[in-house]
């Protein structure tokens, strides 16, 4: 499934992009997500909780953080992770790049793959989960970066 | 290893009545109510929920019941099968499209197990019940310990799969209301393999006012049509107070197809579900009017 999401912020683009780069402090606004663990130089172990009707899907998921452009602001995402008590996983390519300052654009290129049982069950509902999760965590980035905290 | 993790132990209890049922629910703290066992057995099975508590309901004779109620309306109990409503003569003279809709759903043995109530708490948006008693007009009877109250069945759905039902509530009977004089009502489903869910389904009821060749009341429910089963509001407005016409019926179903926000899978897409949508309502209300005038005798 490829989506692309894009919201503005109303903050300069160099405070949006470290904001985004700096996983300890963007982690709180990703929908889910907890236990943020960094492992290396650019990697980190997440648990992200996605619930669909009565189904709780509970990944921990190894997410690295690939082609960092400060110059340019683009970077890419990428996340993989499993529940292995359900029996699936998920994976994700994520391209964010900004664009202009003051507002700020945050344009993010999903590819995700939901794989096994979980993605059987209620994949009418998935993209449409994923739309609400990222609008979500655009919100919270605008709290936060809007209020200059 | 993650692989072996450890699976928690279910216990099954099966209270002999609604009291005790609805204690037993605001006991514990991760219960599920089976019914037939139909929807929430594949979710089991495949480990997809593992509950603490399954309450089964089968040996609470009252919810096995067809009552019929002091103002001509019904009182289906929640543990009534698909089979019975397919084949109970009084469904079958009072509500004929109920007892349709009922025929479709999967196979012979899954309705001769499956219950209206476990149907409806499992809340799929493409289930059949949901539409036809939209259409039907018909009430939720909803009782926990604290007492007992009554949802339109429109406005038991809040979202995929999710009702508004509390963890300590049980849904014990479906009320239809009597079917009003000069009035039909019809169900229609698309689907692609007999014993599928809906791709798209309509159900339509409407009453003629009385003598004339115009639409006094008209009420469509669909499946397919969005996360939740829908009340197509703003198609039955199409009708309400028009003459019938060759046209009417077209346009009910665009305006349904455009209130409509369809779940895209790997069975159909939104647009093809739309469309879907515009041509069943339109031939669901063709159905349910030719109904109308058969019961007013014209």
């Amino acid at each position: 499934m490829q989506f692309t999401h894009q919201f503005p912020v109303n903050a300069p683009a160099e405070a949006v992009w470290k904001f985004l780069c700096d996983v300890p402090q963007m982690a709180p606004c990703i929908p889910g997500a907890s236990n943020v663990r960094e492992t290396g130089p650019d990697a980190y172990d997440a648990d992200v909780t996605a619930k669909i009707g009565p189904v709780t899907a509970r990944f921990s998921c190894r997410v690295t953080i690939a082609n960092l452009d400060d110059a340019e602001r683009t970077g890419v995402v990428e996340l993989s992770g499993k529940d292995s008590k359900l029996g699936g996983g998920v994976r994700a390519t994520m391209q964010m790049r900004l664009e202009g300052t003051m507002p700020t654009t945050v344009i993010i290129a999903s590819d995700v793959d939901v794989l096994g049982k979980i993605g059987q069950y209620g994949h009418g509902m998935i993209s449409r989960r994923a739309d609400a999760m990222l609008d979500d965590f655009a919100a919270c980035v605008q709290a936060k970066l809007e209020s200059g905290e | 290893m993650d692989l072996m993790e450890e699976r928690r132990t279910t216990s099954y209890v099966a209270p002999g009545s609604v009291a005790e049922a609805v204690e037993l629910l605001a006991a514990s703290e991760d219960a599920k109510v089976v019914g037939g066992c139909q929807s929430l057995g594949v979710f089991l099975r495949q480990g997809l929920i593992e509950p603490e508590l399954l309450v089964g309901l089968k040996r609470i004779p009252e919810l096995n019941e067809m009552v019929e109620l002091a103002d001509g309306g019904l009182r289906v109990g929640a543990m009534v099968t698909q089979h019975t409503l397919e084949t109970s003569p009084i469904i079958r003279l009072r509500y004929p499209a109920l007892a349709e809709a009922a025929a479709l759903i999967a196979s012979p043995p899954v309705r001769q197990q499956g219950t209206i109530g476990g149907n409806l708490c499992h809340a799929d948006p493409t289930g059949d019940p949901p539409a036809v008693l939209i259409a039907l007009g018909a009430t939720l009877e909803l009782v926990s310990s604290a007492g007992t109250r009554w949802v339109p069945v429109e406005d038991f759905f809040i979202d995929y799969m999710e009702t508004v039902l509390t963890p300590a509530e049980l849904l014990v009977a479906i009320h239809l209301p009597a079917p009003a004089a000069n009035s039909g009502a019809a169900y229609l489903k698309h689907r692609v393999r007999g014993v599928d869910t809906a791709l798209v389904a309509a159900g339509v009821a409407v009453t003629m006012a009385e003598g004339g060749r115009s639409i006094a009341e008209a009420r469509i429910g669909l499946a397919g049509a969005s996360a939740t089963p829908l009340r197509a509001r703003a198609a039955e407005q199409v009708l309400v107070g028009q003459t019938l016409s060759w046209d009417l019926f077209a346009e009910a179903g665009v305006a349904a197809a455009n209130e409509s926000d369809p779940l895209e899978d790997t069975e159909g897409s939104a647009w093809y579900r739309s469309e879907m949508i515009a041509r069943y309502v339109h031939r669901a209300a063709e159905a349910a009017m030719q109904r109308a005038l058969e019961a007013r005798g014209g």
